[in-house]
């Protein structure tokens, strides 16, 4: 990845050699200057940049819309605080968000493993309220949300990036620090366990 | 040829930008049939992915995030409060609260006996307003106000005294004595055609004190009727204006005064004073028991006790009143208490000579008289006056002219003559 200390130019020509679609890395090194002050425009910016796709990365994982708004919130206040105590991410705000989020994430769900009867499946379908040709779309998603749930923690990672923050398999595999060819075989696994997994569902 | 891995991120590619799955499929038929339920998968893994955030939830949530923000801008405004200890805030508040109040003490003193233009004085006048702010008892604030009043009244004083040039205001009485204005005391100048108030009135003036210890007004404002006003020190002109039944009277009603010739331009102020004649001495008069200083006066009419006489003159630096002009109205011969004393003939009976010998002062009476209708025996008096080697005043001459041999032995060589 590009050093902050490097100049636009050489942070770009790294980004190309890399293959890496990052065109968002000049703009996320400017809005980090302009978080050291906390200045409210800024933070305001960022937000507004980055928060639809942060709540849908986490609401692939969680599967809940209330527990999605908090840990989504809980990631820029987290950027926040480590802006002010200079542990802010240098070049890749977007980058170090994503991580962030995976972190909370995987908190959450470590908090709602102790107490499983906390969860309740039937409320999903509330995800996507609509018509009523929506009825069946919301069952399946509740097998799926099912199927999801039993993968392990990098197939739901790499499936929540690519279809829930609607990641292009760079930035995915910048995201979770593997090469591109590991997130193919990755995510092939991901979906070849889920298919099992519905499948299962489906033939019980 | 692609592996099963690169088919598949290529399907999912075009999947998502809108191809048909079969029409996917096609391209990699090594790999349709065991690519085929896993795409079918994916499109339902995709349709699981939420659209965009409800409005709702982005507008909870970035109120949430940016109010964070304020907080931790205001702690990051003021990091150094969690570096001391609770037990030493208190004492540095208690180190600050007694510097200050000690401080604020000796500023006060400081300032009060400050004057206009000093770096103090905004210092009292503001410790002032603070000490009237906390005072609501009416009374009570009504005699503090005063008490300030005449702190401005004193403070003006001072400066003329000190000849500085200070802007200053104050509130007094106006009076115009003579011509001269005067405001609580103090002598003020007005500019050109500004319209004065009445004498008595309540006022606020607005100047400059100056090195000739005038104050130069720029504005006069008169107060409502009723108005408390310190009224400062007397003005000297009206203590001696104080005799009685004496008028005085502005200058301009003297064209005669130039005749005076003798009347210096630094008595500018001229009285004119009208009543009995009650004493007459060679260098003073007593005109309604007011001394009348003569020098060099011009003298118009008789004079004699008992007349009624104009007096036109001014104060002297010593108080005393100087006349610069004498005149007599009525003659002298109606004076029914002056009797034939100014007669003409020194040689008059004895009985005039008795008269006269009443009082000590008669014999002014008789310089008077010498000088304004002297008679001819005043001459011969003179040279019958060697005798008289113990005097060389009028009064023994006229002694000497008026006893005919009636008189002691002085009068002796005064009958020889006669004779």
């Amino acid at each position: 990845m590009s050093s902050p200390s490097f100049i636009k130019s050489s942070s770009r020509d790294t980004i190309m050699r890399t293959g890496i679609n990052e065109m968002t890395t000049p703009k996320d090194q400017q809005g980090a200057i302009r978080l050291d002050g906390l200045d409210s425009q800024a933070i305001g910016a960022v937000y507004d940049q980055y928060f639809s796709e942060v709540y849908r990365f986490v609401l692939y994982r969680v599967g809940d819309q209330n527990f999605a708004e908090d840990i989504a919130s809980d990631v820029f206040i987290r950027l926040l605080e480590a802006v002010k105590n200079r542990r802010g991410p240098d070049s890749n705000i977007k980058g170090w968000l994503i991580g962030t989020a995976s972190h909370a994430i995987t908190d959450h769900l470590r908090k709602k493993y102790r107490r499983p009867e906390q969860e309740i499946p039937e409320s999903l379908p509330d995800l996507s309220p609509g018509p009523v040709t929506e009825a069946d779309q919301r069952e399946q998603n509740r097998l799926v949300r099912g199927a999801y749930n039993k993968l392990t923690a990098e197939q739901q990672e790499v499936l929540a990036l690519r279809f829930g923050a609607g990641h292009s398999l760079e930035e995915t595999a910048s995201r979770m620090k593997k090469n591109v060819n590991a997130i193919k075989a990755l995510q092939f696994r991901a979906l070849s366990a889920l298919q099992r997994e519905i499948g299962e569902v489906d033939y019980d | 040829m692609t592996n099963l891995f690169d088919a598949l991120e290529i399907c999912l590619s075009e999947i998502e930008g809108g191809s048909d799955l079969e029409t996917t499929l096609a391209r990699f038929p090594e790999h349709a049939d065991e690519l085929r339920p896993i795409l079918k998968t994916a499109i339902k893994a995709r349709g699981m992915a939420s659209g965009e955030p409800s409005p709702d939830v982005v507008r909870r949530s970035r109120a949430r995030v940016m109010q964070h923000a304020a907080e931790l801008r205001e702690s990051k405004n003021a990091p150094r409060q969690r570096v001391i200890p609770a037990f030493s805030r208190l004492a540095i508040s208690f180190a600050m609260t007694a510097l200050l109040l000690a401080s604020s003490a000796g500023l006060l003193n400081a300032s009060a006996s400050a004057l206009p233009g000093e770096n103090l004085y905004p210092v009292k006048r503001g410790w002032e307003s603070v000490r009237l702010f906390f005072i609501f008892d009416p009374q009570v604030r009504g005699k503090m106000e005063d008490e300030f009043e005449n702190e401005r009244l004193h403070e003006v004083n001072e400066l003329l005294a000190e000849g500085r040039h200070e802007v200053i205001q104050f509130a007094g009485v106006y009076m115009q004595v003579n011509g001269v204005n005067y405001v609580s005391g103090l002598k003020v100048i007005l500019p050109e055609g500004m319209q004065t108030p009445s004498n008595g009135d309540a006022v606020v003036v607005s100047g400059r004190t100056n090195a000739q210890g005038f104050i130069e007004i720029s504005s006069i404002e008169t107060l409502p009727e009723g108005s408390v006003v310190p009224l400062g020190n007397p003005i000297e002109m009206e203590v001696e204006s104080d005799s009685e039944s004496e008028k005085e009277k502005a200058p301009e009603g003297e064209p005669d005064s130039g005749s005076g010739g003798e009347a210096g331009a630094s008595q500018p102020v001229e009285y004119e004073l009208k009543g009995i004649l009650q004493v007459i001495s060679e260098k003073s008069l007593l005109v309604n028991g007011m001394p009348v200083v003569l020098d060099q006066t011009k003298v118009e009419g008789q004079l004699c006790v008992g007349i009624e006489v104009e007096v036109k003159g001014y104060y002297a630096d010593n108080g005393s009143f100087i006349a610069q002009e004498v005149k007599g109205e009525g003659s002298c011969s109606a004076g029914p208490s002056s009797g034939g004393a100014n007669g003409n003939s020194n040689s008059g009976s004895n009985s005039n000579s008795g008269s006269s010998s009443n009082s000590g002062s008669n014999s002014n009476d008789g310089g008077v008289n010498e000088n304004s209708g002297s008679s001819g025996g005043s001459n011969e008096n003179d040279s019958g006056g060697d005798d008289n080697s113990n005097s060389d005043d009028n009064s023994n001459d006229d002694g000497g002219g008026g006893d005919d041999g009636g008189n002691s032995g002085s009068g002796g060589g005064g009958g020889g003559d006669d004779d």
